[in-house]
């Protein structure tokens, strides 16, 4: 019994030691990093010109006008009247898109992934069968598919296409017995394949990928700096648990990746009005695995070179590499299948996908796996980094 | 020479066991079965040219990286199997400079205290002791960056105390720092005995080993001399004494130094130098070490023949003079 208790205690004491440790070490490297203005600037300022380029190069390349492909697959009395109110309600308002109507959904959804027009509404055959149901709930569907979701006019369409229904409520009432009914339902959905030629596709891919690059560099140089000044040897040379220490150093890059990420989100949401509908604990925890992934492949990067300038160089080719297979420079599915298959084992396309998902298109099922998947790659790189800081001449 | 009063007490208690130690490299050997104790309370000096394996010994002493061969043992335990047994034991101050320098005096010592677990009352009592025994007070909130190099290496050996370690090990410490900052830090290291400090010393300088050591090795890859004190180790490469006096020009062919000094006393001029137009400076070495039969019988023959000595000298070789013997003059990368 007195034993079981010892241990108990031990086990205690060696917990909290192993947590006091990870503070201290962190708080001093935050402390270093506050003091350190190159990682502040190194951190916040490339996002905010990347920024205010993608602004300017925004305003450039917007069109004046919007063509918005409709197709009627019901062609009946009722779609008629809400093709009708699409396309002629906006006399009111400031600038309307025009419509275009197309025969089938399958030939405009190709026109509209080849930016051939930006949005896509379509009013699925049974429109008016549901319009006039008397069950309650079901209800007349009209889609709104936008190619581009990094755009100010987004927003227009969709208010658009709000009062247009709005107006379709009102104004056609279906009776039954002596009650009206709103019969018409909006759903909007999103493409969101990206196109290179396209910068307002690749925000979303600059908010994926730069936090975690920059978790990367940080713990790559946090290691490295280490080296170079000698104070690994006091590290190493004291009681401090060698999984403490790395746990530290991954830490700390995905509090400063997230910084970073934060900064570069609420720009993103002021600048582009992303709106985003899915679940933002998700995010956070991908967010969080995915750093921390990157991170401690940042230190093994850090524990191989043990010096800044080659870490910065390894880093920079390593950020360009994740950028181009997960999709940042070119759509994956223009690169061919070997990249796609390679991108696979990058752990940085689940965040990417993700992210784009819960942003856009929320599905537990598309999510839960790929959050699996990014789990597993926590485990593997964590393990490999404390086997690896164990040759490093840690005492404990 | 330096001689602690604790290493009197406890002369003969060996605090570090280290028994046919071997470390090899895949093309280089650093270390050839080393064997050798430190006792509890004396400063133990390692000498040797670059590359003869003193920072091995540390490190390996520490716990850093494992020998090819052999063991080592702090008060029986074994410093890699026993590793967390010997946590705090030991007190480093490493060859490079390895401070934060981004954070201030203070903050470092703060931060090796707590990665030790001292209480926050204890540490910052300490901390102010130390830094005023450093001569670091006024500059404890600067940061480390604005330091010179020697209150860099100030801090750093105070930085080992804080966690008051029974051992302090000192791996080249006062490399690159200036007069001042050295003669500080020596006199920190030769105070560390009396305060029950076991100190472990690996230098280049060899008048650093003169003044602190009260033991020490001469170390090539293996140990070439020693362990032994220093007097002993230089009687034992240079048996010899050398006398240097100034005299006349004029004597130079007279019998006191013919017949009397290189007949009669075995002497043997090893430098002749100019000091005026009538004097010049020599020294005779003498193939014996009984000082003080050569001395009496010099002093009496000059007496009685009243010959003109001035600015005389008993001279023995330097642990320099041994060095240079024992690993020779070549240079060493």
């Amino acid at each position: 019994m007195c034993v079981v208790l010892e241990d108990r205690k031990k086990i205690t004491q060696t917990i909290k030691k192993w947590f006091q440790d990870l503070r201290t070490i962190l708080k001093k490297d935050l402390v270093s990093t506050k003091r350190v203005k190159k990682y502040f600037f190194s951190g916040v300022i490339p996002p905010l010109v990347m920024l205010f380029v993608f602004t300017l190069f925004l305003q450039i390349s917007n069109p004046e006008t919007y063509t918005v492909v409709v197709v009627d697959d019901d062609k009946s009395e009722f779609s008629e009247i809400m093709v009708n109110y699409i396309s002629n309600i906006s006399s009111d308002f400031a600038p309307w898109f025009t419509t275009v109507e197309i025969d089938t959904y399958d030939e405009a959804i190709v026109l509209l992934q080849d930016f051939t027009y930006l949005g896509l509404i379509y009013i699925p055959s049974g429109f008016q069968a549901n319009v006039t149901s008397v069950i309650p709930d079901q209800k007349g569907m009209v889609y709104l598919i936008v190619q581009n979701i990094n755009n100010d006019y987004v927003k227009n369409y969709m208010q658009r296409l709000d009062e247009a229904v709005l107006t379709f409520n009102e104004e056609v009432h279906v009776s039954v017995g002596s009650v009206d009914l709103f019969a018409v339902n909006l759903e909007k959905t999103y493409v969101i394949d990206q196109s290179v030629n396209n910068a307002k596709g690749i925000t979303l891919g600059i908010i994926a990928m730069y936090g975690i690059i920059c978790g990367m560099v940080f713990g790559a140089l946090n290691i490295a700096k280490e080296y170079e000044d000698s104070t690994i040897i006091e590290i190493s040379n004291s009681p401090v648990r060698r999984t403490a220490y790395m746990a530290s150093k991954q830490l700390i890059s995905v509090v400063l990746g997230g910084i970073v990420i934060l900064i570069l989100s609420i720009l993103l949401f002021l600048i582009f009005h992303i709106e985003f509908r899915g679940d933002l604990s998700i995010v956070i925890i991908s967010f969080i695995l995915t750093t921390w992934i990157h991170s401690g492949i940042g230190c093994l990067i850090g524990l191989k070179f043990k010096r800044t300038m080659p870490v910065i160089l390894v880093c920079i080719i390593a950020s360009m590499l994740l950028w181009f297979f997960t999709g940042g420079f070119a759509p994956l599915s223009i690169l061919g299948e070997n990249v796609e298959l390679f991108s696979r084992f990058i752990p940085a396309t689940y965040w990417t996908e993700i992210l784009v998902a819960e942003t856009l298109y929320p599905s537990l099922t598309y999510v839960i796996p790929r959050l699996g998947i990014l789990i597993v790659w926590s485990v593997i790189i964590t393990l490999i980094s404390w086997y690896l800081i164990s040759k490093e001449g840690f005492r404990s | 020479m330096t001689e602690s009063v604790l290493n009197q007490q406890n002369n003969q208690q060996a605090l570090i066991t280290i028994n046919n130690i071997t470390k090899e490299y895949p093309n280089t050997v650093a270390l050839e079965n080393i064997s050798f104790n430190i006792r509890k309370g004396e400063i133990f000096c390692i000498i040797g040219p670059n590359g003869a394996g003193k920072s091995t010994i540390v490190k390996i002493l520490t716990g850093q990286i494992k020998p090819t061969k052999g063991e080592m043992k702090v008060h029986d335990f074994n410093t890699l199997k026993d590793r967390k047994k010997i946590h705090g034991m030991f007190g480093l101050v490493p060859q490079e400079i390895a401070l934060y320098n981004e954070l201030t005096g203070r903050e470092n010592l703060e931060f090796h205290g707590r990665l030790y677990n001292l209480s926050k009352q204890f540490m910052t009592q300490k901390i102010d002791e130390l830094l005023t025994m450093a001569g670091l007070i006024d500059r404890q909130h600067d940061l480390v960056n604005t330091y010179s190099g020697g209150m860099k290496r100030r801090l750093q050996l105070i930085r080992a105390l804080l966690h008051e370690p029974e051992i302090v090990i000192l791996d080249e410490p006062t490399l690159g720092v200036d007069v001042q900052s050295r003669n500080a830090i020596h006199k920190y290291i030769k105070d560390l005995p009396l305060k029950g400090k076991t100190v472990v010393l690996t230098t280049n300088y060899m008048e650093e080993a003169e003044r602190l050591a009260d033991r020490l090795i001469i170390l090539d890859t293996k140990i070439i001399e020693g362990p032994g004190r220093l007097l002993e180790i230089q009687e034992k490469i240079f048996p010899n004494l050398i006398i240097e006096f100034k005299t006349e020009r004029a004597l130079l062919n007279s019998d006191f130094l013919t017949t009397f000094l290189q007949k009669e006393l075995k002497g043997k001029i090893i430098s002749e130098k100019d000091v005026s137009e009538k004097h010049v400076l020599l020294q005779i070495i003498f193939d014996t070490i009984q000082t003080e039969e050569i001395f009496g019988k010099f002093i009496a023959y000059a007496k009685t023949n009243n010959i003109p000595i001035e600015e005389f000298t008993l001279k023995r070789p330097n642990l320099e003079d041994v060095f240079i013997k024992l690993t020779g003059k070549e240079f060493r990368e």
